[in-house]
Protein backbone atom coordinates (compact mmCIF):
# COMPACT_ATOMS: atom_id res chain seq x y z
CA UNK A 1 0.00 0.00 0.00
CA UNK A 2 1.41 3.32 -0.96
CA UNK A 3 2.12 5.95 1.64
CA UNK A 4 -0.63 8.27 0.53
CA UNK A 5 -3.22 5.94 2.01
CA UNK A 6 -2.07 6.92 5.45
CA UNK A 7 -3.50 10.37 5.05
CA UNK A 8 -6.34 10.03 2.62
CA UNK A 9 -9.93 9.16 3.40
CA UNK A 10 -10.89 5.63 2.47
CA UNK A 11 -13.11 6.36 -0.53
CA UNK A 12 -10.49 8.59 -2.00
CA UNK A 13 -7.81 6.04 -1.28
CA UNK A 14 -9.77 3.46 -3.15
CA UNK A 15 -10.08 5.87 -6.01
CA UNK A 16 -6.35 6.46 -5.88
CA UNK A 17 -5.64 2.79 -5.92
CA UNK A 18 -7.42 2.63 -9.23
CA UNK A 19 -6.38 5.83 -10.88
CA UNK A 20 -3.38 7.00 -8.93
CA UNK A 21 -4.75 10.49 -8.70
CA UNK A 22 -7.54 12.19 -6.93
CA UNK A 23 -9.16 15.11 -8.56
CA UNK A 24 -11.48 17.55 -6.97
CA UNK A 25 -13.10 19.50 -9.72
CA UNK A 26 -15.09 22.53 -8.86
CA UNK A 27 -17.13 23.96 -11.64
CA UNK A 28 -18.11 27.48 -10.77
CA UNK A 29 -20.73 28.28 -13.25
CA UNK A 30 -24.20 29.51 -13.79
CA UNK A 31 -26.69 26.77 -13.32
CA UNK A 32 -30.07 26.82 -14.96
CA UNK A 33 -31.63 26.20 -11.59
CA UNK A 34 -29.86 29.07 -9.88
CA UNK A 35 -32.03 32.12 -9.88
CA UNK A 36 -29.34 34.69 -10.38
CA UNK A 37 -28.00 36.92 -13.08
CA UNK A 38 -25.65 35.36 -15.59
CA UNK A 39 -22.45 34.16 -14.00
CA UNK A 40 -18.97 33.68 -15.27
CA UNK A 41 -17.30 30.31 -15.34
CA UNK A 42 -14.05 29.36 -13.68
CA UNK A 43 -13.01 25.74 -13.53
CA UNK A 44 -10.76 24.67 -10.69
CA UNK A 45 -9.28 21.19 -10.63
CA UNK A 46 -7.33 20.12 -7.57
CA UNK A 47 -5.43 16.87 -7.77
CA UNK A 48 -3.29 14.91 -5.37
CA UNK A 49 -0.90 12.69 -7.22
CA UNK A 50 0.54 9.78 -5.31
CA UNK A 51 3.89 11.40 -4.56
CA UNK A 52 2.59 13.63 -1.75
CA UNK A 53 2.25 16.59 -3.98
CA UNK A 54 -0.72 18.61 -4.99
CA UNK A 55 -1.57 20.36 -8.22
CA UNK A 56 -4.20 22.98 -8.91
CA UNK A 57 -5.35 23.99 -12.37
CA UNK A 58 -7.52 27.08 -12.71
CA UNK A 59 -9.08 27.53 -16.12
CA UNK A 60 -10.42 31.03 -16.65
CA UNK A 61 -11.15 33.62 -19.27
CA UNK A 62 -7.86 35.28 -20.13
CA UNK A 63 -9.26 38.76 -20.57
CA UNK A 64 -11.21 38.68 -17.31
CA UNK A 65 -8.34 37.28 -15.26
CA UNK A 66 -5.83 39.69 -16.73
CA UNK A 67 -8.15 42.61 -16.00
CA UNK A 68 -8.51 41.54 -12.38
CA UNK A 69 -4.77 41.21 -11.96
CA UNK A 70 -4.22 44.64 -13.51
CA UNK A 71 -6.94 46.16 -11.36
CA UNK A 72 -5.37 44.67 -8.24
CA UNK A 73 -2.10 46.35 -9.23
CA UNK A 74 -4.01 49.56 -9.88
CA UNK A 75 -2.76 49.53 -13.44
CA UNK A 76 -4.84 50.57 -16.45
CA UNK A 77 -6.38 47.69 -18.29
CA UNK A 78 -4.45 46.49 -21.28
CA UNK A 79 -5.94 45.11 -24.47
CA UNK A 80 -3.64 42.44 -25.86
CA UNK A 81 -4.40 41.67 -29.47
CA UNK A 82 -3.05 38.16 -29.75
CA UNK A 83 -2.42 35.01 -27.77
CA UNK A 84 1.28 35.88 -27.65
CA UNK A 85 0.54 39.33 -26.30
CA UNK A 86 -1.69 37.83 -23.61
CA UNK A 87 1.04 35.38 -22.69
CA UNK A 88 3.53 38.22 -22.31
CA UNK A 89 1.22 40.02 -19.90
CA UNK A 90 0.60 36.87 -17.89
CA UNK A 91 4.33 36.19 -17.75
CA UNK A 92 4.63 39.51 -15.93
CA UNK A 93 1.61 39.14 -13.67
CA UNK A 94 1.14 35.43 -13.08
CA UNK A 95 2.94 35.40 -9.73
CA UNK A 96 0.35 37.89 -8.47
CA UNK A 97 -2.26 35.12 -8.57
CA UNK A 98 -0.70 33.76 -5.40
CA UNK A 99 -1.73 36.91 -3.57
CA UNK A 100 -5.37 36.14 -4.33
CA UNK A 101 -5.61 32.59 -3.13
CA UNK A 102 -4.72 30.48 -0.18
CA UNK A 103 -3.96 26.80 0.08
CA UNK A 104 -3.77 25.47 3.58
CA UNK A 105 -3.18 22.05 5.03
CA UNK A 106 -4.34 21.93 8.64
CA UNK A 107 -4.30 25.73 8.72
CA UNK A 108 -0.71 25.87 7.55
CA UNK A 109 -0.31 27.80 4.35
CA UNK A 110 1.23 25.73 1.62
CA UNK A 111 3.94 27.07 -0.57
CA UNK A 112 3.12 27.20 -4.23
CA UNK A 113 4.51 28.18 -7.56
CA UNK A 114 2.20 29.57 -10.23
CA UNK A 115 2.52 29.39 -13.97
CA UNK A 116 0.10 30.75 -16.55
CA UNK A 117 -0.44 29.34 -20.01
CA UNK A 118 -2.70 31.06 -22.48
CA UNK A 119 -4.68 28.65 -24.60
CA UNK A 120 -3.71 28.19 -28.19
CA UNK A 121 -5.92 30.31 -30.40
CA UNK A 122 -8.80 28.50 -32.03
CA UNK A 123 -11.02 29.68 -34.82
CA UNK A 124 -13.26 31.77 -32.58
CA UNK A 125 -10.33 33.33 -30.80
CA UNK A 126 -8.83 34.24 -34.13
CA UNK A 127 -11.79 36.56 -34.64
CA UNK A 128 -11.67 37.75 -31.06
CA UNK A 129 -8.40 37.30 -29.16
CA UNK A 130 -10.09 38.45 -25.98
CA UNK A 131 -12.03 35.17 -26.02
CA UNK A 132 -8.93 33.17 -25.20
CA UNK A 133 -8.69 31.09 -22.09
CA UNK A 134 -5.82 30.81 -19.67
CA UNK A 135 -4.83 28.00 -17.32
CA UNK A 136 -3.08 28.82 -14.09
CA UNK A 137 -1.20 25.88 -12.65
CA UNK A 138 -0.09 25.67 -9.05
CA UNK A 139 1.98 22.88 -7.57
CA UNK A 140 3.62 22.07 -4.27
CA UNK A 141 4.15 19.47 -1.60
CA UNK A 142 1.56 18.05 0.77
CA UNK A 143 2.93 18.20 4.31
CA UNK A 144 3.12 15.03 6.36
CA UNK A 145 0.26 13.89 8.50
CA UNK A 146 -2.36 16.44 7.65
CA UNK A 147 -6.07 16.17 8.24
CA UNK A 148 -7.55 18.89 6.15
CA UNK A 149 -7.11 20.91 3.03
CA UNK A 150 -8.65 24.31 2.42
CA UNK A 151 -8.72 26.52 -0.59
CA UNK A 152 -9.72 30.10 -1.27
CA UNK A 153 -9.56 32.09 -4.49
CA UNK A 154 -10.90 35.56 -5.13
CA UNK A 155 -10.09 36.38 -8.76
CA UNK A 156 -13.59 35.77 -10.00
CA UNK A 157 -16.73 37.76 -10.45
CA UNK A 158 -18.82 38.21 -7.36
CA UNK B 1 -4.48 10.33 9.25
CA UNK B 2 -7.09 11.33 6.85
CA UNK B 3 -7.06 14.29 4.60
CA UNK B 4 -10.43 15.87 4.42
CA UNK B 5 -11.00 17.80 1.29
CA UNK B 6 -12.84 20.85 2.44
CA UNK B 7 -14.35 23.02 -0.19
CA UNK B 8 -15.03 26.11 1.79
CA UNK B 9 -18.11 28.12 1.23
CA UNK B 10 -15.82 30.90 0.14
CA UNK B 11 -14.76 28.75 -2.75
CA UNK B 12 -18.22 28.61 -4.18
CA UNK B 13 -17.95 31.83 -5.95
CA UNK B 14 -21.35 31.89 -7.50
CA UNK B 15 -22.85 34.00 -4.76
CA UNK B 16 -24.30 36.91 -6.65
CA UNK B 17 -23.87 40.51 -5.72
CA UNK B 18 -26.91 42.68 -5.83
CA UNK B 19 -26.79 43.37 -9.54
CA UNK B 20 -24.65 42.74 -12.58
CA UNK B 21 -24.28 44.82 -15.68
CA UNK B 22 -24.37 43.17 -19.06
CA UNK B 23 -22.84 44.48 -22.25
CA UNK B 24 -21.59 43.57 -25.69
CA UNK B 25 -17.87 43.94 -26.20
CA UNK B 26 -16.50 43.94 -29.74
CA UNK B 27 -13.09 42.60 -30.66
CA UNK B 28 -12.59 45.82 -32.57
CA UNK B 29 -14.70 48.93 -32.61
CA UNK B 30 -13.20 50.45 -35.74
CA UNK B 31 -13.01 47.51 -38.11
CA UNK B 32 -12.04 47.75 -41.71
CA UNK B 33 -14.46 46.68 -44.38
CA UNK B 34 -14.24 42.93 -44.72
CA UNK B 35 -13.01 42.39 -41.17
CA UNK B 36 -14.46 39.77 -38.86
CA UNK B 37 -15.58 41.20 -35.54
CA UNK B 38 -16.11 38.99 -32.52
CA UNK B 39 -18.94 39.99 -30.20
CA UNK B 40 -18.67 38.87 -26.61
CA UNK B 41 -21.45 39.05 -24.08
CA UNK B 42 -20.04 40.08 -20.74
CA UNK B 43 -21.53 40.21 -17.28
CA UNK B 44 -19.94 42.01 -14.38
CA UNK B 45 -19.43 45.37 -12.86
CA UNK B 46 -17.46 48.44 -13.84
CA UNK B 47 -16.78 46.89 -17.24
CA UNK B 48 -14.86 44.12 -15.59
CA UNK B 49 -16.79 41.19 -16.84
CA UNK B 50 -16.87 37.49 -17.41
CA UNK B 51 -17.95 36.05 -20.71
CA UNK B 52 -21.43 34.65 -21.17
CA UNK B 53 -21.61 31.98 -23.78
CA UNK B 54 -24.23 32.23 -26.48
CA UNK B 55 -27.46 30.59 -25.42
CA UNK B 56 -29.91 30.48 -28.28
CA UNK B 57 -32.73 29.58 -25.89
CA UNK B 58 -32.24 32.88 -24.12
CA UNK B 59 -31.83 35.15 -27.12
CA UNK B 60 -34.88 37.07 -28.21
CA UNK B 61 -32.99 39.13 -30.80
CA UNK B 62 -29.33 39.44 -31.69
CA UNK B 63 -29.06 41.59 -34.77
CA UNK B 64 -26.84 43.86 -36.75
CA UNK B 65 -28.37 46.84 -38.46
CA UNK B 66 -26.90 47.53 -41.85
CA UNK B 67 -27.84 50.17 -44.37
CA UNK B 68 -29.88 47.63 -46.31
CA UNK B 69 -31.67 46.11 -43.34
CA UNK B 70 -31.27 43.98 -40.26
CA UNK B 71 -29.51 40.64 -40.10
CA UNK B 72 -29.31 38.10 -37.32
CA UNK B 73 -25.86 37.91 -35.76
CA UNK B 74 -24.56 34.45 -36.54
CA UNK B 75 -22.95 32.32 -33.89
CA UNK B 76 -22.76 28.82 -32.55
CA UNK B 77 -24.89 27.92 -29.56
CA UNK B 78 -22.63 27.74 -26.53
CA UNK B 79 -19.85 29.72 -28.15
CA UNK B 80 -17.76 32.58 -26.88
CA UNK B 81 -17.63 35.00 -28.62
CA UNK B 82 -21.38 34.77 -28.88
CA UNK B 83 -21.43 36.20 -32.36
CA UNK B 84 -19.09 36.99 -35.22
CA UNK B 85 -19.98 39.45 -37.95
CA UNK B 86 -18.22 40.51 -41.08
CA UNK B 87 -18.19 44.20 -41.88
CA UNK B 88 -19.69 44.48 -45.32
CA UNK B 89 -19.61 48.21 -45.88
CA UNK B 90 -18.25 51.36 -44.27
CA UNK B 91 -20.33 53.35 -41.85
CA UNK B 92 -21.76 53.16 -38.36
CA UNK B 93 -22.89 49.67 -37.43
CA UNK B 94 -25.32 49.09 -34.61
CA UNK B 95 -25.59 45.66 -33.03
CA UNK B 96 -28.29 44.82 -30.52
CA UNK B 97 -28.87 41.94 -28.17
CA UNK B 98 -32.15 41.32 -26.39
CA UNK B 99 -32.64 38.44 -24.02
CA UNK B 100 -35.88 36.77 -23.09
CA UNK B 101 -37.07 37.52 -19.56
CA UNK B 102 -35.42 35.27 -17.03
CA UNK B 103 -36.04 34.85 -13.33
CA UNK B 104 -33.80 36.04 -10.57
CA UNK B 105 -34.45 35.90 -6.87
CA UNK B 106 -32.74 38.11 -4.36
CA UNK B 107 -32.96 38.39 -0.61
CA UNK B 108 -34.82 41.55 0.35
CA UNK B 109 -31.71 43.33 1.61
CA UNK B 110 -29.82 42.61 -1.61
CA UNK B 111 -32.82 43.69 -3.64
CA UNK B 112 -33.08 46.98 -1.80
CA UNK B 113 -29.34 47.52 -2.19
CA UNK B 114 -29.62 46.99 -5.91
CA UNK B 115 -32.61 49.34 -6.18
CA UNK B 116 -30.46 51.99 -4.58
CA UNK B 117 -27.41 51.30 -6.75
CA UNK B 118 -29.43 51.48 -9.94
CA UNK B 119 -31.36 54.57 -8.89
CA UNK B 120 -34.72 52.79 -8.98
CA UNK B 121 -36.23 55.16 -6.45
CA UNK B 122 -39.83 54.67 -7.54
CA UNK B 123 -39.65 50.94 -6.93
CA UNK B 124 -37.73 51.40 -3.72
CA UNK B 125 -40.48 53.65 -2.39
CA UNK B 126 -43.16 51.00 -2.93
CA UNK B 127 -41.14 47.87 -2.25
CA UNK B 128 -42.31 45.96 0.79
CA UNK B 129 -40.23 43.18 2.21
CA UNK B 130 -41.83 39.76 1.89
CA UNK B 131 -43.72 38.98 5.07
CA UNK B 132 -42.57 35.41 5.36
CA UNK B 133 -39.18 34.65 6.83
CA UNK B 134 -36.78 33.77 4.11
CA UNK B 135 -38.91 35.50 1.52
CA UNK B 136 -37.23 36.71 -1.61
CA UNK B 137 -37.83 39.42 -4.17
CA UNK B 138 -38.76 37.67 -7.40
CA UNK B 139 -37.88 39.39 -10.60
CA UNK B 140 -37.80 38.80 -14.33
CA UNK B 141 -34.87 40.50 -16.03
CA UNK B 142 -34.17 41.19 -19.69
CA UNK B 143 -30.92 42.36 -21.21
CA UNK B 144 -31.05 45.08 -23.86
CA UNK B 145 -27.43 45.52 -24.89
CA UNK B 146 -26.08 47.37 -27.86
CA UNK B 147 -22.70 48.17 -29.36
CA UNK B 148 -21.72 50.69 -31.99
CA UNK B 149 -18.90 50.10 -34.45
CA UNK B 150 -17.47 52.54 -36.95
CA UNK B 151 -15.96 51.29 -40.17
CA UNK B 152 -14.16 53.91 -42.17
CA UNK B 153 -14.47 57.65 -41.70
CA UNK B 154 -17.51 59.18 -40.07
CA UNK B 155 -19.98 60.38 -42.66
CA UNK B 156 -22.05 63.52 -42.12
CA UNK B 157 -25.57 62.78 -41.03
CA UNK B 158 -24.74 59.28 -39.95
CA UNK B 159 -25.90 58.63 -36.41
CA UNK B 160 -27.15 56.15 -33.91
CA UNK B 161 -30.70 54.92 -34.47
CA UNK B 162 -33.11 52.96 -32.33
CA UNK B 163 -33.01 49.21 -32.77
CA UNK B 164 -36.34 48.75 -31.05
CA UNK B 165 -34.99 47.23 -27.85
CA UNK B 166 -37.48 47.46 -24.97
CA UNK B 167 -35.14 49.74 -23.04
CA UNK B 168 -32.63 51.47 -25.24
CA UNK B 169 -30.00 54.15 -25.11
CA UNK B 170 -29.61 56.06 -28.34
CA UNK B 171 -26.78 58.52 -28.82
CA UNK B 172 -28.02 61.80 -30.24
CA UNK B 173 -25.15 61.77 -32.71
CA UNK B 174 -22.48 59.38 -33.86
CA UNK B 175 -20.20 58.86 -30.83
CA UNK B 176 -17.31 58.36 -33.25
CA UNK B 177 -17.80 61.96 -34.34
CA UNK B 178 -17.46 63.11 -30.73
CA UNK B 179 -14.30 63.69 -28.75
CA UNK B 180 -13.37 63.20 -25.14
CA UNK B 181 -14.37 66.13 -22.98
CA UNK B 182 -17.10 67.36 -25.30
CA UNK B 183 -20.80 66.94 -24.51
CA UNK B 184 -22.37 63.75 -25.75
CA UNK B 185 -26.06 63.11 -25.15
CA UNK B 186 -28.10 59.94 -25.01
CA UNK B 187 -31.83 59.43 -25.00
CA UNK B 188 -33.23 56.59 -22.95
CA UNK B 189 -36.43 55.09 -24.26
CA UNK B 190 -38.72 52.48 -22.83
CA UNK B 191 -40.98 50.85 -25.40
CA UNK B 192 -40.11 53.69 -27.73
CA UNK B 193 -41.06 56.46 -25.33
CA UNK B 194 -38.64 58.74 -23.48
CA UNK B 195 -37.90 57.52 -19.98
CA UNK B 196 -37.52 60.42 -17.58
CA UNK B 197 -35.66 60.56 -14.29
CA UNK B 198 -33.68 57.39 -14.86
CA UNK B 199 -30.16 56.99 -13.59
CA UNK B 200 -27.70 56.60 -16.45
CA UNK B 201 -24.08 55.70 -15.78
CA UNK B 202 -21.09 55.89 -18.12
CA UNK B 203 -18.05 53.72 -17.37
CA UNK B 204 -14.65 53.72 -19.05
CA UNK B 205 -13.21 50.28 -19.78
CA UNK B 206 -9.58 51.19 -19.26
CA UNK B 207 -10.16 53.18 -16.12
CA UNK B 208 -13.53 52.47 -14.49
CA UNK B 209 -12.87 55.15 -11.91
CA UNK B 210 -13.68 57.68 -14.62
CA UNK B 211 -17.34 56.94 -14.02
CA UNK B 212 -19.98 59.56 -14.81
CA UNK B 213 -23.66 59.49 -13.96
CA UNK B 214 -26.75 61.59 -14.45
CA UNK B 215 -30.53 61.50 -14.50
CA UNK B 216 -32.54 61.72 -17.68
CA UNK B 217 -34.71 64.78 -18.17
CA UNK B 218 -38.34 64.79 -19.30
CA UNK B 219 -37.26 64.00 -22.82
CA UNK B 220 -35.26 61.03 -21.59
CA UNK B 221 -32.04 62.85 -22.35
CA UNK B 222 -28.84 62.82 -20.36
CA UNK B 223 -25.60 64.52 -21.32
CA UNK B 224 -22.08 63.55 -20.35
CA UNK B 225 -18.70 65.07 -20.92
CA UNK B 226 -16.78 61.83 -21.02
CA UNK B 227 -13.30 62.74 -19.86
CA UNK B 228 -11.16 60.22 -21.74
CA UNK B 229 -11.06 58.44 -25.06
CA UNK B 230 -11.46 54.71 -25.26
CA UNK B 231 -14.20 52.15 -24.86
CA UNK B 232 -17.15 53.31 -22.80
CA UNK B 233 -20.31 51.66 -21.64
CA UNK B 234 -23.38 53.75 -20.94
CA UNK B 235 -26.07 51.90 -19.03
CA UNK B 236 -29.44 52.22 -17.32
CA UNK B 237 -31.99 49.99 -15.62
CA UNK B 238 -35.76 50.27 -15.63
CA UNK B 239 -38.14 48.26 -13.49
CA UNK B 240 -41.88 47.80 -13.48
CA UNK B 241 -44.28 45.56 -11.58
CA UNK B 242 -44.33 42.15 -13.22
CA UNK B 243 -47.39 41.16 -15.24
CA UNK B 244 -50.11 39.51 -13.19
CA UNK B 245 -49.57 36.15 -14.85
CA UNK B 246 -45.82 36.13 -14.19
CA UNK B 247 -44.28 34.15 -11.37
CA UNK B 248 -42.47 37.25 -10.26
CA UNK B 249 -43.09 40.51 -8.47
CA UNK B 250 -40.97 42.76 -10.67
CA UNK B 251 -39.69 42.97 -14.20
CA UNK B 252 -36.46 44.75 -15.07
CA UNK B 253 -34.82 45.87 -18.29
CA UNK B 254 -31.10 46.46 -18.51
CA UNK B 255 -29.92 48.76 -21.28
CA UNK B 256 -26.30 49.25 -22.23
CA UNK B 257 -24.43 50.63 -25.19
CA UNK B 258 -20.71 50.40 -25.86
CA UNK B 259 -18.54 52.37 -28.24
CA UNK B 260 -14.98 53.60 -28.63
CA UNK B 261 -14.84 57.33 -28.02
CA UNK B 262 -12.17 59.16 -30.04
Amino acid sequence: MSSHRSFLPRPLSVYLSIYGVAALVLLLTADATVLAHELGTTLVAISFPSDRTYAVAIAADASALLARLELARQEPRSSPDSAAAYQQRFDLLCADVLEHLSLTFDNVTASAHASCAVDAADVAAAADPSALGVTVTLAGAVPDAVDSFRWRYDLTGT
Amino acid sequence: MRLLLTALAALILVTPVAAHDFWVEASQYRPKVGALVGLRLLVGQDMLGDPVRRDDAVIDRFLIRRADGDEAVPGRDGADPAGIVRVAAPGLLAIGYQSRPRPVELPPDKFEQYLGEEGLDEIKSVFRRPAADGGVARELFSRCAKTLLQSGPVQPGEGDRPLGLPLELVADRNPYAAVAGAPLSFVLTYRGQPKANALVVAINRTNPELKRSGRTDRQGRVTFELPAPGVWMVKAVHMIPAPNDAAADWQSFWASTTFDLP
